[in-house]
């Protein structure tokens, strides 16, 4: 069986744990990954529980696939209430470590309390032990694991928090094996909340799998015929960083703080500039695509920098030095920050600094001041204190509102919504805020046969496409196989060895999407938050394929309305008791 | 008449492998002829771009004309 069935609970106040069998009602019901561990925190967080606090919980889920040959399958959900939005949050993080916790005998961990000095958790097999890390405090992320490898043992895997984290920087990330990152909402300031620097585990288990050579055959026949094509091969011939190109073709690269589609030295920092660099490869646990590019230069060396973190930090500050953004890259890995948030909280201070209504000093394209913000924020110094407020909170003290490029306090990832209609709606709608992981329509509308700059047809497109995410970060894969929901169900199927249909599926998705959202309305979320910055609505955009481009507001309280009927919710966006019971969400 | 080529990521191998290249090509001839001489199967072409601005294989091509072909892609 493809799941240990164990989930491990640690008290970090008390140093209490212990082992639990895996509900398994929610386990049919919500798979695993994203979809339980939302279960998890929904059932067990009280609501109003201040996300910094020893109340709120930390949860690291598995999936049904972790651990197995299943290609791209190696990622770890990592589920909290999140410190930057309010809202739930999830995450997923590459690497190695969710299948060595499954080996080590756990699908999930919840992480609870708060410990009473500077610690790290150590997992092997059955020994659990809270164990002190004052010599790992203040230390880099990247360092933290370098140390628990010499320490523990080079094969231990990790997960880690800089001192942003420790800093309760709301936009800290969680790190493992240096370069992977469980980005956005500030999960590495919840870690640091509670005092937890690092995580490691060691893992001497196995999982089973059922009609072993059947199954082995079948996914050697995925690799051929699903993953090694044209259609995937892409994150292995370029990563992510081959979107600088599209986005500026289609006129939807955020620049100067969205304030344009294109970027004029685009072909500084796209990924044929980053070829030029580019010093090795990696890839996941069971993953063939191998999307992770090393770049070295003179100054640093990064796994990456992926297309978010060249659009963010390079495009939309004005950047076009691509071995500052890779400096930059390499400073919030090793500080433990999302450079999504970070680069957007840089190029609104920019905007606010050049429209004369706060000075922070900073103008686009000024690299020198720009690389001295991570260390600022990290540790809270200076005007590192103002900026790591984020773009929502820095809004509010000085004003900008218009301008300030956010969903609930979520910044906005690299995709222009006024090019991609349907995206405006996935960051309005999406349950940690501004987010292109839980529907991303850009490729259908931007680069597909969709228009663009149209609501019709949009609503039920972010529905299918979230409901979609929500399953394939439930199972838990990469972001990064395109495949169908007919082979999701296949590969469940053969593991749970009952059919699980299409159908069955995508309803999961909703089960998940609809329990998303009552958590958030429990916190008091209404449809007032599911909106987008004054920007999108009331600046036409200038240049390239967007030129002349707005997302009219009516047009967008249309397609909001229209998804909400949709989905079975009623006017404020709240699910109806019927589609709650539909779903057996209660 | 002489037109600009350019393919992406794994569609590189439909094309010359050296990133832009010329390729000269009968007159009135539209992207999809284009598309067939290349080889390039449908299933795996995402975006066509012809000087920054995005057409669907009815395009007629004209002199001087910079292709892009953008290959499928899943994800942010
Ligand atoms: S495609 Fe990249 S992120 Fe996805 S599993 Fe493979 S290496 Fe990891």
């Amino acid at each position: 069986m493809s799941y240990t069935g164990k989930l491990l609970r640690v008290n970090l106040t008390t140093g209490h744990s212990q082992v639990e069998e895996l509900n398994k009602q929610w386990a049919v019901d919500y798979i695993g990954g994203k979809g339980l561990g939302l279960k998890y925190l929904y059932e067990e967080l009280a609501p109003g529980v201040a996300p910094l606090s020893p109340d709120n919980k930390l949860i690291l889920m598995t999936g049904l696939f972790t651990g197995t040959i299943i290609p791209l399958s190696g990622k770890l959900a990592i589920i909290t209430k999140s410190p930057a939005t309010g809202t739930i949050l999830d995450c997923s993080i590459g690497g190695h470590f969710a299948a060595e916790l499954k080996y080590a005998g756990y699908d999930a961990v919840i992480l609870e309390g708060k410990a009473s000095k500077p610690s790290y958790l150590y997992i092997e097999d059955k020994i659990v032990e809270i164990r002190d890390a004052s010599e790992l405090w203040g230390q880099g992320a990247q360092e933290t694991e370098l140390i628990l490898r010499e320490k523990i043992n080079q094969e231990v895997k990790a997960l880690a928090i800089g001192p942003a984290g420790e800093n309760l920087v709301t936009m800290s990330c969680i790190t493992s094996e240096f370069y992977r990152q469980a980005g956005r909402g500030g999960v590495g300031a919840v870690m640091g909340s509670k005092n937890l620097k690092a995580i490691a585990v060691r893992g001497s288990g196995s999982i089973s799998v059922p009609n072993i050579k059947q199954f082995a055959s079948s996914m050697k026949e995925f690799m051929q015929t699903d993953i090694l094509t044209d259609t995937n091969l892409w994150a292995n011939t370029d990563g992510t960083a081959l979107l600088v190109d599209f986005n500026q073709d289609t006129g939807i690269l955020p620049t100067k703080n969205f304030q344009q589609g294109t970027f004029d030295d685009y072909q500084a920092i796209n990924s044929d500039a980053l070829k030029a660099v580019r010093s090795g490869k990696k890839g996941c646990f069971s993953c063939a695509l191998g999307c992770g590019n090393y770049s070295r230069t003179g100054r640093s060396t990064v796994e990456g920098p992926e297309y978010e973190t060249l659009a963010l930090g390079g495009s939309n500050c004005g950047i076009s030095d691509l071995e500052a953004i890779i400096e930059f890259n390499d400073l919030c890995d090793n500080l433990g920050m999302d450079t999504i948030s970070v680069g957007n909280v840089i190029a609104f201070a920019m905007e606010l600094t050049e429209k004369g209504i706060k000075d922070f000093g900073l103008r686009f394209g000024d690299v020198e001041a720009y690389l001295k913000i991570p260390g600022l924020i990290a540790a809270q110094v200076g005007i590192g204190v103002d900026l790591g407020l984020g773009v929502k909170k820095l809004s509010e003290k000085y004003g900008g509102s218009d301008f300030a490029m956010h969903v609930k306090g979520l910044e906005f990832p690299g995709y222009e919504p006024r090019g991609s209609w349907g995206m405006g709606l996935a960051y309005a709608t999406s349950d940690r805020g501004a987010c292109h992981m839980r529907a991303w329509p850009v490729a259908q509308e931007a680069y597909g046969d969709l228009d663009a700059f149209t609501v019709e047809g949009k609503a039920q497109l972010v529905i299918e496409l979230q409901h979609y995410n929500a399953v394939k970060f439930s199972l838990i894969l990469c972001d990064f196989w395109a495949l169908s929901l007919e082979t999701m169900g296949t590969i469940v199927s053969n593991l749970l060895e009952r059919t699980v249909t299409e159908q069955e599926l995508s309803q999961v998705g909703e089960r998940v999407v609809n329990l998303a959202r009552q958590f958030n309305v429990r916190e008091g979320f209404t449809k007032d938050n599911d909106t987008l910055p004054g920007r999108i609505f009331k600046e036409t955009l200038k240049t390239g394929a967007t030129k002349g481009q707005l997302l009219p507001l009516e047009e967008y309280e249309k397609m909001l309305a229209e998804y909400y009927s949709l989905r079975g919710w009623d006017r404020d966006g709240r699910p109806t008791d019927a589609k709650l019971q539909e779903l057996g969400v209660n | 008449m002489k037109i600009t080529i350019r393919f992406y990521g794994p569609l590189d191998k439909y094309g010359s492998q050296l990133g832009l290249y010329q390729q000269e090509i009968k007159s009135d001839f539209t992207l999809a002829q284009l598309v067939e001489q290349l080889g390039v199967p449908y299933s795996s072409l995402g975006l066509v771009v012809v000087n920054s601005v995005k057409r669907d294989v009815g395009y007629r091509l004209e002199e001087n004309d910079e292709v892009k072909f953008f290959p499928i892609i899943a994800g942010g």
